[in-house]
């Protein structure tokens, strides 16, 4: 178990803004009072707040007495009054150094309005490329703040873990778990779930959990109304009771105060709502508005050990760390992976067995935000490159008045703080415009993503993203207008004040910095381009994968049978076989068929199975096998290929022998080489059915992953799944006949919620749309990044060849053919980018084994990839030097010499 | 002796003279806390307690890391004979500037301090 922490942007700004000497003790200090007032108050957030508080002001004190020091050297003393900002006893008297400072200050920052005024492109330019930068690198990061970094609003949520995560359990391992791990103080797990809700309104489906007893104790919120499920309530038959949200309650209940104790038809069945959450409370899936409890009879193989489904969650122990609940599941999982190899293999018993429940709700997606977050800062470096090689080239034509300056008396550190100033302007100006780009984004996604990202409703503007873009502000002042304000200032004053007059070309020194700039932003921008490339392939690939069945002119829905009147089989298959015959008159239906899971989504339904006549040897792993549980129809209707032997046909009644088509995953699986048909499996333990058809793999689990053994049955001879999917294939267009399929459905019993009404195409697209988005996402910043390198190629030449107007006149006029010219200002750039395409193409492959992680079906070092992108660039970079060069050709000797 | 010491100031010697030798930038902090029931700024407290140090009223060591600091070390802070002399000055001014003058701050006037 981790101790909580103080908050990571006060301590980056401690890190970054005290001295050396300082930082170690102020910091010690805080973290020790940081983690008394934790102990003390028993919860963090206002341990952080205090801690936020204490750092901003240190920070600040001690920068504004710092840079007195520096500003006051050989003025007032600044030995007098106490620090002002924070003391409490207040300022004594404000220090006459302070007033001469704030002075100076005000002072540099009208003579930099002043001096962009007069250069308002430059200035337009370097604010815009930093807004892009600081807005890009923000929006992102407001996205990793709320999804990765604030951790979620549960009392000690850094306690709280999930077991096994990706690994739905069984409930006797849960059981043996909340008995043997004594690390945990509370185990417990849920289900996702769907509800169908009839009375009270029109028929509803809603989303929920079944979860076991003590959910609430481990996620530590309780009902605000009401209370929480008693173990009793798990046993079967004692379960009518249910918790609905807050949301809920007020959404369809009208915040009626007499909601606990009135009963509710959820899945056709009476529930006594028992509890109403907090208002606040935000559940583990925002989308949850109703929990009942999971029920537990350990007489029932099946339901007991048999199904897989339960994600199991707890609460650490106070004195427990995470290697002693590892050391102690340890050998719980050895006893699940020899109980079933195939679900728990050696990467499950090698791995992990506690993640704290935000990481393990996030999953993956904080890699992809990570390696996101890589690539926005490196557009912030090569805006920070760009915007210090414009500062580089004003600095060199301004090098003459400061050098003018300095003679007359003006002191270094004078003539530094008036630099600083000007690009704190710049900071400013272009980090409130990147505030108001990353704004925008923030809103952009707000209103389009966030569902389809864990925790995702929680990003926002909120002040640890502000705050952020500020130091990142800050430091991006550190990074292009401290490097040339120094820079400038070393000139030799001899050499800067004879050079008035005529403009020979810089120093050197100069125009090698100006280069490794140039091969910087181009080895960069190459790294993001080939990330982005791969990106292009992999999601390219995956919209290209055959799913095993024909996608287009396919419409899909869900119905979701409420209990009471469908409890009965035969009602439930009727219900069905009507559907099929109403939906299949319409005009344009060319096939219906039903089944009890739809094809590319994760979640579905596994059960162990054997071969009848054949039990497992000792030692044998055991297998297991998706179970979709299907009207006759539906192979035709998906249009999936037949292997051998038929589809499921109408004649497979209720009281015909049981039958099923299998997958050739499950063939394999099972029978190897032999023929499957005629031979006899066995699922759950209790249902035998004879093969009688062997089709082609289906993306079932979805399309980048390989099929599972997949077993189809009869849903007239396996009926007991209560919500099914409507698969409709249509002549023209699926979309047009959306209402008129619904409406034919609804007629059949109103009281049946339809929902997730979607053509097969589009719901193919949103299956990869975490995919696509990343691709999208990655593709613009490798995009801006090209830009804004090409333009920082472009300035840098562009300003090589108006400095060297005279130089190239005079040889044209000598008689060097314009030819020669052209050359010349060409290959000043080759060395620069040739250097950044090979520093690009190292850190491209240093970093392939970060971009692996998103990639599907493609090498991460992929040649052609790679190949494409660098002509790519290299195609960017002539254009962007081809233009200066010509207008070097063009250089009319006359009137350059004349002026 | 140098000019008179700044209200903070005053505080903060009086606070290290309450302490004795074991005062560390977090002791120091908690007991001006505890007395005058005022929430205190570390970054105020190592600002004035550095000028302190600058003219020889107090000096300090450094002391050992704890795990409760996250392994960083602390300073520990002596009062000196020359803070204690800036101190009994402040003291001396203090007490024959307000002499006849008790009564105008109307102290009877407040509720009594625990």
């Amino acid at each position: 178990m981790n101790p909580p922490r103080p908050p990571i942007l006060p301590r980056i700004l401690l890190a970054l803004l005290l001295r050396r000497e300082e930082r170690e003790v102020i910091s010690g200090d805080l973290e020790e009072e940081f983690q008394a007032l934790v102990s003390q108050s028993g919860g963090g957030s206002a341990a952080r707040a205090w801690y936020r508080r204490q750092a901003w002001k240190a920070v600040g004190g001690r920068t504004v007495e710092r840079f007195r020091r520096v500003a006051g050297s050989g003025g007032a003393s600044t030995e007098r009054g106490d620090p002002g900002p924070s003391g409490v006893a207040g300022p004594d008297g404000a220090g006459g150094g302070t007033m001469t400072m704030v002075r100076e200050l005000l002072r540099d920052v009208r003579f930099g309005v002043r001096t962009f005024r007069r250069q308002p492109g430059f200035a337009a330019v370097a604010a815009l490329t930093l807004a892009l930068g600081v807005g890009a690198t923000t929006a992102v990061f407001s996205i990793v703040d709320g999804v990765v970094l604030r951790p979620l609003a549960y009392p000690h949520a850094d306690r709280i873990m999930q077991v096994w995560s990706g690994h739905p359990l069984s409930k006797s391992t849960l059981a043996s778990i909340r008995d043997r791990v004594s690390a945990f103080e509370t185990v417990s797990g849920y289900q996702g779930a769907r509800f169908a809700l009839t009375g009270e309104g029109p028929a509803a489906e809603i989303v929920g959990a079944a979860v076991a007893p003590g959910y609430f104790d481990v996620i530590g919120v309780r009902p605000a109304r009401g209370r929480a499920f008693s173990p009793e309530e798990s046993k079967p038959g004692h379960d009518g009771v249910a918790i609905l949200s807050h949301a809920m309650w007020v959404g369809r209940f009208g915040s009626a105060p007499d909601v606990v104790g009135r009963s509710i038809r959820v899945d056709g069945s009476a529930r006594t709502v028992v509890g109403i959450m907090p208002a606040g409370y935000r559940s583990l899936d925002p989308a949850w508005q109703i929990w009942v409890p999971q029920t537990v009879d350990p007489t029932n193989f099946s339901d007991w050990k048999g199904t897989a489904g339960t994600r199991v969650i707890a609460r650490m122990a106070p004195e427990a760390t995470a290697e002693q609940a590892d050391a102690e599941l340890a050998p719980i999982a050895q006893e699940l992976h020899e109980a079933n190899a195939d679900a728990f293999d050696d990467a499950f018993v090698a791995a992990g067995t506690v993640t704290p429940l935000q990481q393990a709700t996030v999953g993956s997606f904080s890699r992809t935000l990570w390696i996101l977050f890589g690539a926005v800062s490196f557009v912030l470096l090569i805006a920070c490159a760009n915007v210090a090689n414009l500062l580089l080239a004003r600095g060199e034509s301004r090098s003459q008045e400061l050098a003018v300056r300095r003679s007359i008396g003006a002191t270094a550190g004078r003539l530094i703080r008036q630099l600083l100033a000007e690009g704190m302007l710049l900071a400013v100006a272009g980090g409130g415009l990147g505030c108001g780009l990353a704004w925008l984004a923030i809103w952009t996604f707000r209103e389009h993503v966030p569902t389809a990202l864990p925790l995702g409703d929680r990003v926002a503007l909120n002040g640890s993203v502000l705050g952020f873009a500020v130091a990142t502000s800050l430091l991006t002042v550190a990074l292009f207008a401290l490097w040339p304000a120094v820079r400038a200032l070393r000139p030799d004053l001899r050499e800067a004040l004879q050079s008035a007059g005529h403009r020979g070309g810089r120093r050197s020194g100069e125009r090698r910095v100006n280069r490794i700039l140039m091969a910087f932003e181009v080895a960069l921008s190459l790294v993001l381009l080939t990330g982005a490339g791969l990106l292009i392939k992999s999601s390219w690939l995956l919209q290209h994968v055959d799913p095993g069945f024909r996608v287009d002119h396919l419409l899909t829905m869900r119905v979701s049978l409420p209990g009471g009147r469908y409890e009965d089989e035969a009602t439930r298959v009727s219900y069905f076989r009507d559907i099929e015959e109403r939906v299949g008159a319409i005009p344009g239906v060319v096939g219906v068929g039903s089944m009890s899971h739809l094809p590319l989504t994760s979640g579905y339904m596994s059960t162990l199975f054997t071969v009848v006549g054949r039990p497992p040897r000792e030692g044998e792993a055991r297998s297991y096998a998706m179970v979709q549980s299907a009207m006759p129809g539906l192979g035709e209707t998906l249009g999936t290929r037949l292997l051998h032997g038929r589809f499921l046909e109408a004649s497979d009644r209720e009281d015909a022998p049981r039958v099923t088509v299998i997958n050739r995953a499950l063939a394999t699986r099972a029978f190897g080489n032999d023929d499957p048909l005629g031979k006899k499996i066995e699922l759950f333990g209790w249902f035998e059915a004879t093969v009688v058809g062997v089709v082609k793999d289906v993306r079932d689990a979805g399309l980048d992953r390989v099929a599972p053994p997949e077993a189809i049955l009869a849903y007239p001879q396996l009926s007991g799944f209560s919500s099914m999917y409507v698969v409709v294939r249509t002549k023209g267009d699926p979309g047009a006949l959306r209402q008129p399929v619904v409406a034919a459905i609804s007629e059949l019993d109103r009281d049946v919620p339809i929902t997730r009404v979607t053509t097969m195409e589009d719901f193919l697209r949103s299956s990869i749309s975490d995919s696509r988005l990343t691709t999208a996402v990655f593709t613009l910043f490798a995009a801006v990044a090209l830009l804004l390198s090409m333009v920082g190629v472009y300035g840098v030449l562009s300003y090589t060849v108006s400095e060297r107007t005279y130089e190239i006149g005079v040889r044209v006029a000598m008689g060097a053919g314009r030819g020669t010219v052209v050359r010349e200002i060409i290959r000043e750039s080759v060395a620069p980018v040739g250097l950044g395409v090979v520093v690009g193409w190292g850190a491209a492959m240093a970093l392939s084994r970060v971009m692996a992680s998103l990639l599907f079906e493609v090498h991460p070092r992929d040649p052609v990839v790679l190949g494409t992108v660098t002509l790519g660039l290299v195609l960017a970079a002539a254009a962007a030097v081809v233009i200066p060069a010509r207008r070097a050709a063009s250089v009319d000797p006359v009137r350059c010499l004349d002026g | 002796m140098g000019r008179a010491l700044g209200g903070f100031e005053q505080t903060v010697l009086l606070a290290l003279l309450q302490l004795g030798d074991d005062a560390d930038g977090v002791s120091i902090r908690r007991r001006i806390e505890a007395r005058t029931g005022m929430e205190t700024s570390t970054g105020a407290l190592y600002t004035t307690l550095e000028r302190l140090a600058k003219r020889g009223l107090i000096s300090f060591e450094l002391g050992d890391s704890t795990p409760e600091r996250g392994g960083r070390r602390k300073r520990r802070y002596r009062l000196e004979k020359e803070g204690l002399l800036a101190l009994r000055e402040s003291f001396t001014v203090f007490t024959s500037m307000i002499r006849g003058v008790e009564a105008l701050l109307d102290l009877d006037g407040e509720p009594e301090r625990p």
